[in-house]
């Protein structure tokens, strides 16, 4: 029995630590080729980039920018970010109309350059998941629980060892 | 032991912190920091403005929408054009694209007989371009002076493209673009019936008339041609 919990044990140590790996080497990694990573969290920029894909933005000049270029922006206010189609760039002002990827119909609005993150780049399938999800309301919840239960196991655990101590 | 659960902690943290790092892009925010996209365009010394609206809204009738035979979707039955204040020669092109049942993608206008398209195009000044082999573009380029195909010299016989650099003080006066925009009638179906003109299309599969006018500008001098309006019924 004892061994089984051993093996139990070994292998759900194996696998938090590769898997923890694997996500700090995905969020991390390209930060250092100079990369800004950004989970795509809806299919607006479908069938350019799918829903979920983790895209890689680097900085960009407003000079360089053209129209069809992918752009990763923040909001300077709520600091939230979003992904849309250069359409039509206003120089004077320093503008950019944008759209959806699946459309040529306009957003109501134009963005100023200043909340341009950067040009997307490069974008993986499927590796931007794990970040949208961690950012929602129940990702951080069911993150927190984890912790919780796992420190609570281990102060029982920690409990029960100090009180077979005591009875030896 | 003690060692390994550490280990496992403080990668697990760090994983969920590196993950939080990563944005989390959604679809669209209105950042506060742009303005409406108006009917005036500036893009360098090319300026441009653009007047008439398509139809946002189709008609309804027993909850269904529905596209009336002959409708046209130019709003108020009036007319898209453009008016040029650029002070740089430049060249302005448009093309048509439209959803039709077979085409549920969209399709381009081209002014042929295979078109579900009805459209009124001002052809004092618009002229389609063709292709290597003669072939119609879908591109509508805008002509100060139309190619007169009778003509003697190779000036008239290439007309002149697009407009010249409005001078200073001048006055700039729009130049219709397209006039009428509709959809022909074999289209509108109600199952297998094709109805007759001027029926209304009640219930059964519909589609949703879908229209976009795109109009392009260039400086005269250069090659790479810019979206600057688009119009579009929905």
């Amino acid at each position: 029995m004892n061994r089984i919990r051993k093996t139990i044990g070994r292998c759900l140590w194996i696998l938090a630590v590769t898997v923890s790996v694997f996500l700090i080497a995905i969020s991390l990694l390209p930060r250092a080729f100079g990369y800004i990573p950004c989970g795509l969290h809806d299919d607006s920029m479908e069938p350019l980039y799918k829903k979920g894909a983790l895209v890689l933005a680097k900085p960009i000049a407003f000079d360089a920018i053209q129209t069809g270029d992918a752009l990763v922006f923040t909001d300077p206010e709520s600091r939230a970010s979003f992904t849309r189609v250069v359409r039509v760039i206003w120089p004077n002002e320093q503008q950019l109309v944008t759209s959806s990827a699946s459309t040529d119909e306009w957003d109501p609005y134009t963005t100023a350059y200043r909340c341009v993150v950067g040009r997307v780049e490069r974008s993986i399938p499927l590796l931007g998941y794990p970040a949208v999800w961690a950012h929602t309301a129940l990702g951080k919840i069911i993150i927190a629980l984890i912790y919780i239960i796992w420190i609570a196991v281990e102060i029982e655990a920690h409990g029960v060892s100090k009180r077979r101590e005591t009875t030896a | 032991m003690k060692g390994k659960k550490l280990l496992c902690i403080v990668l697990t943290l760090a994983a969920v912190c590196s993950l939080l790092l990563v944005r989390d892009s959604v679809a669209w925010l209105n950042t506060q920091t742009g303005t409406e996209p108006s009917g005036t365009v500036k893009v360098d010394k090319m300026a441009f403005t653009f007047n008439g609206e398509l139809a946002a809204s189709l008609q309804y009738l027993n909850g269904v929408e529905y596209v009336v035979t002959d409708q046209n979707f130019i709003e108020n039955d009036g007319t898209l054009s453009v008016t040029n204040e650029s002070t740089i020669p430049t060249e302005v092109r448009f093309h048509i694209t439209y959803v039709t049942p077979s085409y549920p993608a969209g399709k381009t206008y081209k002014a042929e007989a295979t078109d579900s398209l009805s459209v009124t195009i001002n052809d004092s000044h618009w002229v389609q371009t063709l292709d290597s082999n003669d072939q119609p573009t879908g591109y509508f380029e805008y002509y100060s002076v139309l190619p007169d195909p009778d003509g003697t010299t190779p000036e008239a016989l290439a007309g002149t493209k697009g407009f010249a650099a409005l001078a200073a003080n001048a006055t700039a006066t729009p130049v219709d673009a397209i006039t009428d925009i509709h959809y022909l009638d074999e289209l509108i179906v109600n199952g297998s019936d094709v109805l007759s003109h001027n029926d209304y299309f009640v219930g059964g599969e519909a589609f949703k008339g879908e229209v976009h006018v795109v109009f392009e500008a260039k400086q005269a001098a250069y090659v790479d041609w810019q979206t600057v309006w688009t119009w579009a019924n929905t």
